[in-house]
Protein backbone atom coordinates (compact mmCIF):
# COMPACT_ATOMS: atom_id res chain seq x y z
CA UNK A 1 0.00 0.00 0.00
CA UNK A 2 2.83 2.61 1.40
CA UNK A 3 4.26 1.87 -2.20
CA UNK A 4 1.49 2.86 -4.21
CA UNK A 5 1.04 6.12 -2.55
CA UNK A 6 4.75 6.96 -3.39
CA UNK A 7 3.96 6.72 -6.92
CA UNK A 8 0.79 8.61 -6.39
CA UNK A 9 2.73 11.25 -4.72
CA UNK A 10 5.70 11.03 -7.69
CA UNK A 11 2.76 11.55 -10.20
CA UNK A 12 1.06 14.42 -8.33
CA UNK A 13 4.55 16.26 -7.60
CA UNK A 14 4.50 15.69 -11.76
CA UNK A 15 1.25 17.61 -11.97
CA UNK A 16 2.12 20.00 -10.07
CA UNK A 17 5.59 20.67 -12.35
CA UNK A 18 3.60 20.27 -15.18
CA UNK A 19 0.93 23.36 -13.71
CA UNK A 20 4.46 25.50 -13.19
CA UNK A 21 5.77 24.82 -16.78
CA UNK A 22 1.62 25.61 -18.15
CA UNK A 23 1.81 28.93 -16.23
CA UNK A 24 5.36 29.86 -17.33
CA UNK A 25 4.52 29.56 -20.60
CA UNK A 26 1.18 31.29 -20.30
CA UNK A 27 2.60 34.35 -18.49
CA UNK A 28 5.47 34.35 -21.64
CA UNK A 29 2.74 34.05 -23.99
CA UNK A 30 3.78 37.79 -24.94
CA UNK A 31 7.52 37.84 -24.66
CA UNK A 32 9.43 38.91 -27.72
CA UNK A 33 11.97 35.46 -28.21
CA UNK A 34 10.17 33.36 -25.78
CA UNK A 35 10.33 29.73 -26.35
CA UNK A 36 8.27 27.32 -24.32
CA UNK A 37 8.66 24.78 -21.85
CA UNK A 38 7.53 21.12 -22.64
CA UNK A 39 7.61 18.73 -19.72
CA UNK A 40 7.76 15.11 -20.77
CA UNK A 41 6.95 12.20 -17.97
CA UNK A 42 8.34 9.14 -17.61
CA UNK A 43 8.85 5.79 -15.40
CA UNK A 44 12.60 6.15 -14.26
CA UNK A 45 13.59 3.20 -16.35
CA UNK A 46 16.82 2.48 -14.25
CA UNK A 47 15.33 2.20 -10.96
CA UNK A 48 12.77 -0.29 -13.01
CA UNK A 49 15.71 -2.67 -13.71
CA UNK A 50 16.90 -2.44 -10.20
CA UNK A 51 13.58 -3.41 -8.50
CA UNK A 52 13.69 -6.45 -11.43
CA UNK A 53 16.66 -7.98 -10.31
CA UNK A 54 16.02 -6.96 -6.59
CA UNK A 55 12.60 -7.36 -5.00
CA UNK A 56 9.71 -8.09 -7.49
CA UNK A 57 7.08 -5.43 -6.92
CA UNK A 58 8.11 -3.55 -9.98
CA UNK A 59 5.13 -1.35 -9.14
CA UNK A 60 7.46 0.74 -6.65
CA UNK A 61 8.61 3.01 -9.59
CA UNK A 62 8.39 6.84 -9.14
CA UNK A 63 7.24 8.94 -12.20
CA UNK A 64 10.02 11.39 -13.06
CA UNK A 65 9.65 14.44 -15.22
CA UNK A 66 11.93 15.92 -17.76
CA UNK A 67 11.72 19.92 -18.81
CA UNK A 68 12.84 20.74 -22.15
CA UNK A 69 12.75 23.74 -24.88
CA UNK A 70 10.94 23.97 -27.67
CA UNK A 71 13.21 26.17 -29.82
CA UNK A 72 10.30 26.23 -32.78
CA UNK A 73 10.12 29.42 -34.90
CA UNK A 74 7.96 32.10 -33.39
CA UNK A 75 6.37 34.71 -35.59
CA UNK A 76 7.90 37.74 -36.85
CA UNK A 77 6.11 40.99 -35.86
CA UNK A 78 6.63 43.92 -37.11
CA UNK A 79 7.61 46.97 -34.62
CA UNK A 80 9.66 49.37 -37.21
CA UNK A 81 11.87 50.00 -34.36
CA UNK A 82 15.30 50.10 -36.13
CA UNK A 83 17.36 47.94 -33.26
CA UNK A 84 14.33 45.40 -33.06
CA UNK A 85 15.84 42.31 -34.56
CA UNK A 86 13.89 39.35 -35.22
CA UNK A 87 15.87 36.36 -35.89
CA UNK A 88 14.19 33.54 -38.75
CA UNK A 89 15.90 29.84 -38.62
CA UNK A 90 18.19 28.49 -36.43
CA UNK A 91 20.91 30.17 -34.49
CA UNK A 92 21.19 32.71 -31.52
CA UNK A 93 22.27 35.89 -30.77
CA UNK A 94 25.45 35.93 -28.41
CA UNK A 95 26.25 37.86 -25.70
CA UNK A 96 28.92 38.51 -23.44
CA UNK A 97 29.15 38.35 -19.52
CA UNK A 98 31.83 37.90 -17.11
CA UNK A 99 30.81 34.41 -16.62
CA UNK A 100 31.34 33.54 -20.24
CA UNK A 101 29.08 33.89 -22.98
CA UNK A 102 25.19 33.20 -22.99
CA UNK A 103 22.65 33.64 -26.18
CA UNK A 104 19.76 34.52 -27.18
CA UNK A 105 16.69 34.85 -29.06
CA UNK A 106 15.35 38.16 -28.25
CA UNK A 107 16.44 40.65 -30.42
CA UNK A 108 16.01 43.97 -28.89
CA UNK A 109 18.92 45.94 -28.54
CA UNK A 110 19.93 49.66 -27.02
CA UNK A 111 23.23 51.27 -27.60
CA UNK A 112 24.94 51.86 -24.43
CA UNK A 113 27.10 55.21 -23.12
CA UNK A 114 29.73 53.71 -24.22
CA UNK A 115 28.59 53.74 -27.78
CA UNK A 116 28.59 49.54 -27.70
CA UNK A 117 25.53 47.33 -29.02
CA UNK A 118 24.07 45.50 -25.63
CA UNK A 119 20.51 43.50 -24.90
CA UNK A 120 17.96 44.97 -22.67
CA UNK A 121 19.75 43.41 -20.02
CA UNK A 122 22.61 45.54 -20.36
CA UNK A 123 24.90 42.68 -22.08
CA UNK A 124 26.57 43.49 -24.72
CA UNK A 125 25.88 41.67 -28.09
CA UNK A 126 29.24 40.03 -29.44
CA UNK A 127 30.16 40.64 -32.79
CA UNK A 128 32.44 38.60 -35.14
CA UNK A 129 35.34 40.53 -33.34
CA UNK A 130 34.62 41.50 -29.79
CA UNK A 131 31.86 44.09 -28.90
CA UNK A 132 29.93 46.43 -31.71
CA UNK A 133 31.57 49.72 -31.09
CA UNK A 134 29.76 52.70 -32.25
CA UNK A 135 30.70 56.36 -33.05
CA UNK A 136 29.46 58.55 -30.43
CA UNK A 137 26.86 60.33 -31.72
CA UNK A 138 25.22 57.60 -33.71
CA UNK A 139 21.38 56.99 -33.40
CA UNK A 140 19.26 53.74 -33.63
CA UNK A 141 17.99 55.24 -36.73
CA UNK A 142 21.44 55.52 -38.48
CA UNK A 143 21.89 51.34 -38.40
CA UNK A 144 21.49 49.44 -41.13
CA UNK A 145 21.37 45.77 -40.18
CA UNK A 146 21.22 43.37 -43.00
CA UNK A 147 20.49 39.41 -42.91
CA UNK A 148 23.69 38.23 -42.08
CA UNK A 149 23.84 40.18 -39.38
CA UNK A 150 26.11 42.88 -41.57
CA UNK A 151 25.81 46.29 -39.02
CA UNK A 152 26.31 49.46 -41.09
CA UNK A 153 25.98 53.22 -40.05
CA UNK A 154 25.66 55.45 -43.01
CA UNK A 155 27.17 53.20 -45.23
CA UNK A 156 30.13 51.68 -43.34
CA UNK A 157 30.99 48.60 -41.91
CA UNK A 158 30.75 48.82 -37.70
CA UNK A 159 30.99 44.83 -37.21
CA UNK A 160 29.16 41.74 -38.56
CA UNK A 161 26.66 40.05 -35.16
CA UNK A 162 28.34 36.68 -33.70
CA UNK A 163 25.58 34.15 -34.51
CA UNK A 164 26.02 30.73 -33.03
CA UNK A 165 24.49 27.18 -34.06
CA UNK A 166 24.21 24.06 -31.53
CA UNK A 167 22.97 22.21 -34.48
CA UNK A 168 20.95 18.86 -32.70
CA UNK A 169 22.61 19.71 -29.61
CA UNK A 170 20.27 22.48 -28.81
CA UNK A 171 18.68 21.22 -26.28
CA UNK A 172 21.90 20.78 -24.10
CA UNK A 173 21.26 24.53 -23.74
CA UNK A 174 20.10 25.53 -19.87
CA UNK A 175 18.07 28.60 -19.86
CA UNK A 176 19.62 30.75 -17.66
CA UNK A 177 16.44 33.45 -16.96
CA UNK A 178 16.04 36.61 -18.64
CA UNK A 179 15.81 35.00 -22.39
CA UNK A 180 19.17 33.84 -22.47
CA UNK A 181 20.62 30.34 -22.31
CA UNK A 182 23.87 28.98 -21.53
CA UNK A 183 25.80 26.32 -23.31
CA UNK A 184 27.62 23.42 -20.75
CA UNK A 185 31.23 23.92 -20.84
CA UNK A 186 31.97 21.54 -23.56
CA UNK A 187 29.51 22.25 -26.26
CA UNK A 188 30.80 24.64 -28.57
CA UNK A 189 28.44 26.68 -31.59
CA UNK A 190 29.26 26.51 -35.34
CA UNK A 191 28.70 29.83 -37.14
CA UNK A 192 24.73 30.22 -38.26
CA UNK A 193 24.16 29.49 -41.89
CA UNK A 194 20.34 29.17 -41.56
CA UNK A 195 19.84 32.23 -39.81
CA UNK A 196 18.37 35.68 -40.85
CA UNK A 197 18.19 38.50 -39.25
CA UNK A 198 15.45 40.85 -39.75
CA UNK A 199 15.83 44.53 -38.80
CA UNK A 200 12.67 46.40 -37.32
CA UNK A 201 10.73 42.40 -36.46
CA UNK A 202 10.50 41.28 -33.33
CA UNK A 203 10.22 37.66 -32.97
CA UNK A 204 7.35 36.31 -31.08
CA UNK A 205 6.80 33.96 -28.45
CA UNK A 206 5.87 30.52 -29.82
CA UNK A 207 3.46 29.50 -27.19
CA UNK A 208 0.56 27.98 -27.99
CA UNK A 209 -2.73 29.11 -26.06
CA UNK A 210 -4.79 26.26 -27.13
CA UNK A 211 -2.32 24.01 -26.46
CA UNK A 212 -1.25 24.84 -22.56
CA UNK A 213 -5.23 25.37 -22.01
CA UNK A 214 -5.76 22.10 -22.98
CA UNK A 215 -2.94 20.98 -20.18
CA UNK A 216 -4.34 22.66 -18.02
CA UNK A 217 -7.43 21.16 -18.56
CA UNK A 218 -6.57 17.80 -18.35
CA UNK A 219 -3.67 18.34 -15.49
CA UNK A 220 -6.47 19.70 -13.17
CA UNK A 221 -8.71 16.60 -14.03
CA UNK A 222 -5.48 14.39 -13.75
CA UNK A 223 -4.81 16.18 -10.11
CA UNK A 224 -8.09 15.39 -8.77
CA UNK A 225 -8.24 11.53 -9.73
CA UNK A 226 -5.01 10.90 -8.63
CA UNK A 227 -6.10 13.06 -5.40
CA UNK A 228 -9.11 10.76 -5.14
CA UNK A 229 -7.08 7.70 -5.29
CA UNK A 230 -4.65 8.52 -2.97
CA UNK A 231 -7.79 9.32 -0.45
CA UNK A 232 -9.25 6.01 -0.92
CA UNK A 233 -6.04 4.38 -0.23
CA UNK A 234 -5.93 6.29 2.95
CA UNK A 235 -9.29 5.21 3.79
CA UNK A 236 -8.79 1.49 2.57
CA UNK A 237 -6.04 1.79 5.29
CA UNK A 238 -7.81 2.90 7.96
CA UNK A 239 -10.11 0.11 7.47
CA UNK A 240 -7.94 -2.39 7.93
CA UNK A 241 -6.34 -1.09 10.57
CA UNK A 242 -9.82 -0.62 12.02
CA UNK A 243 -10.28 -4.01 12.08
CA UNK A 244 -7.49 -5.08 14.25
CA UNK A 245 -8.52 -1.92 16.63
CA UNK A 246 -11.50 -3.11 19.09
CA UNK A 247 -12.66 0.31 19.68
CA UNK B 1 -11.40 11.79 -23.00
CA UNK B 2 -7.80 12.40 -22.90
CA UNK B 3 -7.56 11.92 -27.00
CA UNK B 4 -10.55 14.11 -27.82
CA UNK B 5 -8.72 17.14 -25.90
CA UNK B 6 -5.39 16.71 -28.23
CA UNK B 7 -7.95 16.20 -31.06
CA UNK B 8 -9.95 19.41 -30.43
CA UNK B 9 -6.75 21.00 -30.20
CA UNK B 10 -5.41 20.53 -33.51
CA UNK B 11 -9.13 21.35 -34.37
CA UNK B 12 -8.94 24.32 -32.76
CA UNK B 13 -5.78 25.03 -33.82
CA UNK B 14 -6.23 24.73 -37.49
CA UNK B 15 -8.94 27.13 -37.53
CA UNK B 16 -6.41 29.94 -35.91
CA UNK B 17 -3.88 29.08 -38.59
CA UNK B 18 -6.96 29.74 -40.99
CA UNK B 19 -8.07 33.29 -39.38
CA UNK B 20 -3.97 33.83 -39.68
CA UNK B 21 -4.10 33.26 -43.59
CA UNK B 22 -7.70 35.44 -43.53
CA UNK B 23 -6.18 38.48 -42.02
CA UNK B 24 -3.20 38.15 -44.40
CA UNK B 25 -5.32 37.74 -47.33
CA UNK B 26 -7.26 40.89 -45.97
CA UNK B 27 -4.19 42.67 -44.81
CA UNK B 28 -2.94 42.40 -48.42
CA UNK B 29 -6.57 43.29 -50.51
CA UNK B 30 -5.19 46.41 -51.93
CA UNK B 31 -1.31 45.09 -52.22
CA UNK B 32 -0.15 45.51 -56.36
CA UNK B 33 0.00 41.64 -57.88
CA UNK B 34 -0.85 40.27 -54.53
CA UNK B 35 -2.20 35.75 -55.01
CA UNK B 36 -4.70 35.31 -51.61
CA UNK B 37 -3.24 31.76 -49.82
CA UNK B 38 -5.88 28.91 -49.23
CA UNK B 39 -5.68 26.90 -46.68
CA UNK B 40 -6.40 23.13 -47.11
CA UNK B 41 -7.09 21.16 -44.87
CA UNK B 42 -6.02 16.97 -44.07
CA UNK B 43 -7.24 14.56 -41.65
CA UNK B 44 -4.33 13.09 -39.06
CA UNK B 45 -3.41 9.15 -38.57
CA UNK B 46 -6.25 6.65 -37.63
CA UNK B 47 -5.78 4.19 -34.52
CA UNK B 48 -7.26 1.02 -36.05
CA UNK B 49 -8.57 -0.35 -33.10
CA UNK B 50 -10.11 -3.27 -35.24
CA UNK B 51 -9.45 -4.04 -38.88
CA UNK B 52 -12.12 -3.93 -41.24
CA UNK B 53 -11.66 -7.12 -42.89
CA UNK B 54 -10.53 -9.31 -39.86
CA UNK B 55 -11.99 -12.39 -39.88
CA UNK B 56 -14.44 -12.92 -37.50
CA UNK B 57 -14.99 -16.97 -37.69
CA UNK B 58 -14.07 -18.83 -40.17
CA UNK B 59 -14.51 -17.95 -43.38
CA UNK B 60 -16.51 -14.69 -42.58
CA UNK B 61 -14.99 -11.48 -42.63
CA UNK B 62 -16.11 -8.42 -41.06
CA UNK B 63 -17.97 -5.58 -43.01
CA UNK B 64 -16.44 -2.90 -41.15
CA UNK B 65 -13.64 -2.04 -38.48
CA UNK B 66 -12.96 0.47 -35.61
CA UNK B 67 -11.21 3.48 -36.68
CA UNK B 68 -10.60 6.67 -34.46
CA UNK B 69 -8.43 9.71 -35.93
CA UNK B 70 -6.83 12.60 -34.26
CA UNK B 71 -7.76 15.40 -36.02
CA UNK B 72 -7.16 17.65 -38.56
CA UNK B 73 -3.87 19.16 -40.03
CA UNK B 74 -3.09 22.03 -42.79
CA UNK B 75 -1.80 19.82 -45.08
CA UNK B 76 -0.73 23.16 -47.38
CA UNK B 77 -1.27 26.66 -47.88
CA UNK B 78 -2.03 26.75 -51.61
CA UNK B 79 -1.45 30.25 -53.42
CA UNK B 80 -4.22 30.91 -55.59
CA UNK B 81 -2.88 32.30 -58.77
CA UNK B 82 -6.60 33.64 -60.58
CA UNK B 83 -5.72 37.55 -61.86
CA UNK B 84 -6.00 40.02 -60.00
CA UNK B 85 -8.41 43.51 -61.33
CA UNK B 86 -6.75 45.66 -63.79
CA UNK B 87 -6.41 49.65 -62.28
CA UNK B 88 -5.72 52.25 -64.77
CA UNK B 89 -2.34 54.71 -63.48
CA UNK B 90 -0.68 57.30 -65.08
CA UNK B 91 2.98 56.30 -64.90
CA UNK B 92 4.28 54.85 -68.12
CA UNK B 93 6.69 52.47 -66.28
CA UNK B 94 3.13 50.51 -64.85
CA UNK B 95 3.01 47.47 -66.25
CA UNK B 96 0.21 44.84 -65.91
CA UNK B 97 0.57 41.10 -67.05
CA UNK B 98 -2.63 39.87 -68.58
CA UNK B 99 -2.57 36.04 -68.21
CA UNK B 100 0.59 33.69 -67.16
CA UNK B 101 4.19 35.14 -66.84
CA UNK B 102 6.17 37.15 -63.98
CA UNK B 103 8.46 39.35 -64.49
CA UNK B 104 11.91 38.79 -63.05
CA UNK B 105 13.89 41.31 -60.69
CA UNK B 106 17.52 40.86 -58.90
CA UNK B 107 18.67 41.40 -55.67
CA UNK B 108 21.46 43.40 -54.83
CA UNK B 109 23.23 40.02 -53.79
CA UNK B 110 22.47 38.95 -57.15
CA UNK B 111 19.54 36.60 -56.76
CA UNK B 112 16.70 36.57 -58.84
CA UNK B 113 13.16 36.84 -57.29
CA UNK B 114 9.84 36.94 -59.17
CA UNK B 115 6.68 39.16 -59.11
CA UNK B 116 3.11 40.06 -60.33
CA UNK B 117 3.73 43.75 -59.38
CA UNK B 118 4.55 46.10 -62.32
CA UNK B 119 4.67 49.07 -61.00
CA UNK B 120 8.53 50.39 -61.53
CA UNK B 121 10.31 53.47 -61.87
CA UNK B 122 13.69 54.84 -62.69
CA UNK B 123 16.60 55.07 -60.86
CA UNK B 124 18.94 57.95 -60.79
CA UNK B 125 21.04 56.43 -62.99
CA UNK B 126 18.14 55.47 -65.48
CA UNK B 127 17.98 51.63 -64.83
CA UNK B 128 13.99 50.22 -64.51
CA UNK B 129 13.77 49.02 -60.68
CA UNK B 130 10.89 47.91 -58.20
CA UNK B 131 9.51 50.45 -55.55
CA UNK B 132 12.60 48.86 -53.17
CA UNK B 133 15.01 49.34 -55.98
CA UNK B 134 15.75 46.07 -57.29
CA UNK B 135 16.45 46.23 -60.90
CA UNK B 136 14.14 44.21 -63.88
CA UNK B 137 16.26 41.51 -64.99
CA UNK B 138 17.15 41.13 -67.80
CA UNK B 139 18.23 45.44 -67.33
CA UNK B 140 16.79 48.26 -69.39
CA UNK B 141 17.93 51.36 -68.97
CA UNK B 142 16.03 54.70 -69.90
CA UNK B 143 18.13 57.66 -71.61
CA UNK B 144 18.47 60.34 -69.36
CA UNK B 145 16.67 62.76 -72.18
CA UNK B 146 13.90 60.52 -72.93
CA UNK B 147 10.82 62.50 -73.01
CA UNK B 148 8.08 59.28 -72.65
CA UNK B 149 8.22 55.59 -72.21
CA UNK B 150 6.14 53.30 -73.76
CA UNK B 151 5.63 49.39 -73.41
CA UNK B 152 4.47 47.75 -75.94
CA UNK B 153 1.81 44.49 -75.45
CA UNK B 154 4.97 42.37 -76.07
CA UNK B 155 7.07 43.78 -74.03
CA UNK B 156 9.31 45.95 -76.62
CA UNK B 157 10.31 49.53 -74.35
CA UNK B 158 10.47 52.68 -76.69
CA UNK B 159 11.30 55.67 -75.22
CA UNK B 160 10.41 59.72 -77.22
CA UNK B 161 13.74 61.80 -76.90
CA UNK B 162 14.26 64.79 -78.78
CA UNK B 163 16.64 62.69 -81.65
CA UNK B 164 13.44 60.34 -82.51
CA UNK B 165 12.06 57.34 -81.03
CA UNK B 166 14.66 54.30 -79.80
CA UNK B 167 14.17 50.87 -78.60
CA UNK B 168 16.06 50.34 -75.23
CA UNK B 169 15.01 46.95 -74.74
CA UNK B 170 12.54 43.80 -74.23
CA UNK B 171 10.43 42.64 -71.16
CA UNK B 172 10.68 38.89 -70.66
CA UNK B 173 7.99 37.08 -68.91
CA UNK B 174 9.19 34.11 -66.78
CA UNK B 175 6.99 31.03 -66.55
CA UNK B 176 6.49 28.43 -64.31
CA UNK B 177 5.33 24.44 -64.62
CA UNK B 178 4.28 24.75 -60.80
CA UNK B 179 3.35 28.50 -59.95
CA UNK B 180 1.85 27.39 -56.40
CA UNK B 181 5.38 25.54 -55.36
CA UNK B 182 7.27 29.08 -55.84
CA UNK B 183 8.22 31.00 -52.47
CA UNK B 184 6.69 33.84 -50.84
CA UNK B 185 9.39 36.21 -49.80
CA UNK B 186 8.11 39.22 -48.77
CA UNK B 187 7.93 42.06 -51.01
CA UNK B 188 5.85 41.00 -53.53
CA UNK B 189 8.54 38.67 -54.03
CA UNK B 190 8.83 35.20 -55.24
CA UNK B 191 11.39 32.31 -55.10
CA UNK B 192 12.14 29.49 -57.50
CA UNK B 193 11.92 26.33 -55.59
CA UNK B 194 12.51 22.77 -56.80
CA UNK B 195 8.50 22.17 -56.18
CA UNK B 196 7.85 25.18 -58.94
CA UNK B 197 10.26 24.03 -61.34
CA UNK B 198 13.05 25.82 -63.28
CA UNK B 199 11.60 29.79 -64.59
CA UNK B 200 11.20 29.30 -68.31
CA UNK B 201 11.91 32.67 -69.74
CA UNK B 202 9.63 34.32 -72.78
CA UNK B 203 8.20 36.66 -75.35
CA UNK B 204 4.89 37.92 -74.11
CA UNK B 205 2.23 37.36 -76.36
CA UNK B 206 3.61 34.18 -77.68
CA UNK B 207 2.01 30.98 -76.67
CA UNK B 208 1.18 29.98 -72.73
CA UNK B 209 2.85 34.03 -71.95
CA UNK B 210 0.26 37.01 -70.80
CA UNK B 211 0.33 40.46 -72.50
CA UNK B 212 1.89 43.64 -71.24
CA UNK B 213 -0.42 45.79 -70.77
CA UNK B 214 1.10 49.62 -70.26
CA UNK B 215 -0.06 52.18 -67.65
CA UNK B 216 -2.30 49.65 -66.07
CA UNK B 217 -1.40 47.78 -62.49
CA UNK B 218 -2.53 44.30 -61.10
CA UNK B 219 -4.40 44.52 -57.84
CA UNK B 220 -4.90 41.63 -55.19
CA UNK B 221 -7.29 38.80 -56.25
CA UNK B 222 -8.11 38.62 -52.49
CA UNK B 223 -12.26 38.55 -52.69
CA UNK B 224 -13.72 40.32 -49.64
CA UNK B 225 -16.71 38.12 -49.25
CA UNK B 226 -14.92 35.01 -49.71
CA UNK B 227 -12.61 35.79 -46.59
CA UNK B 228 -15.59 36.97 -44.32
CA UNK B 229 -17.42 33.76 -44.97
CA UNK B 230 -14.09 31.60 -44.48
CA UNK B 231 -13.74 34.00 -41.06
CA UNK B 232 -17.52 33.03 -39.72
CA UNK B 233 -16.63 29.70 -40.34
CA UNK B 234 -13.18 29.68 -38.70
CA UNK B 235 -14.76 31.11 -35.65
CA UNK B 236 -17.65 28.86 -35.41
CA UNK B 237 -15.31 25.87 -35.96
CA UNK B 238 -13.01 26.90 -33.38
CA UNK B 239 -15.97 27.34 -31.16
CA UNK B 240 -17.57 23.88 -31.83
CA UNK B 241 -14.17 22.15 -31.03
CA UNK B 242 -13.99 24.37 -27.35
CA UNK B 243 -17.05 22.92 -27.05
CA UNK B 244 -15.55 19.43 -27.45
CA UNK B 245 -12.67 19.96 -24.75
CA UNK B 246 -15.48 21.11 -22.37
CA UNK B 247 -17.60 18.00 -22.82
CA UNK B 248 -14.19 16.18 -22.11
CA UNK B 249 -13.48 17.91 -18.89
CA UNK B 250 -17.31 17.56 -18.12
CA UNK B 251 -16.93 13.66 -18.34
CA UNK B 252 -13.91 13.60 -16.49
CA UNK B 253 -15.34 15.57 -13.68
CA UNK B 254 -18.29 13.08 -13.53
CA UNK B 255 -15.51 9.86 -13.42
CA UNK B 256 -13.63 11.89 -10.68
CA UNK B 257 -17.35 12.08 -8.55
CA UNK B 258 -17.40 8.60 -8.68
CA UNK B 259 -14.60 7.39 -6.62
CA UNK B 260 -14.86 10.98 -4.47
Amino acid sequence: MTGGAEKIASGINGLLKQLDVVSHNVANAQTAGFKKRLLTFHQEYQKRLEALRGDCSVRNVPIRTDQTVDFSQGMLIQTERPLDLGLEGRGFLTVQTSGGPLYTRSGCLRINELGQLTDLGGRIVSGDNGPINLPPGTGEVDLQISSDGMIRAGGAEMGKLRLADFGDQEDRLIPAGMGVFAAPADLRPNPAVNLKIRQGYQEGSNVQMVGELVNMVSLSRMYEANMNVLKRQQENAQTVLGVANVT
Amino acid sequence: MLRAFSTAATGMDAQQTMVDVIAHNLANVSTNGFKRSQVNFQDLLYLKMRQADREVSSGITAPSGVEVGSGVKIASTARVFSPGSMESSGNDLDIAIQGEGFFQVTLPSGELRYTRDGAFQKDSNGYVVTANGYHLSPGITIPQDAMSVDVGADGTVTVQTPSGVQVVGMIELYRFANPAGLSAEGENLFKETEASGAAIAGQAGLEGYGTLLSRYLEKSNVQMVQELVNLITAQRGYEINSRCIRTGDNMLQQLNQLIR
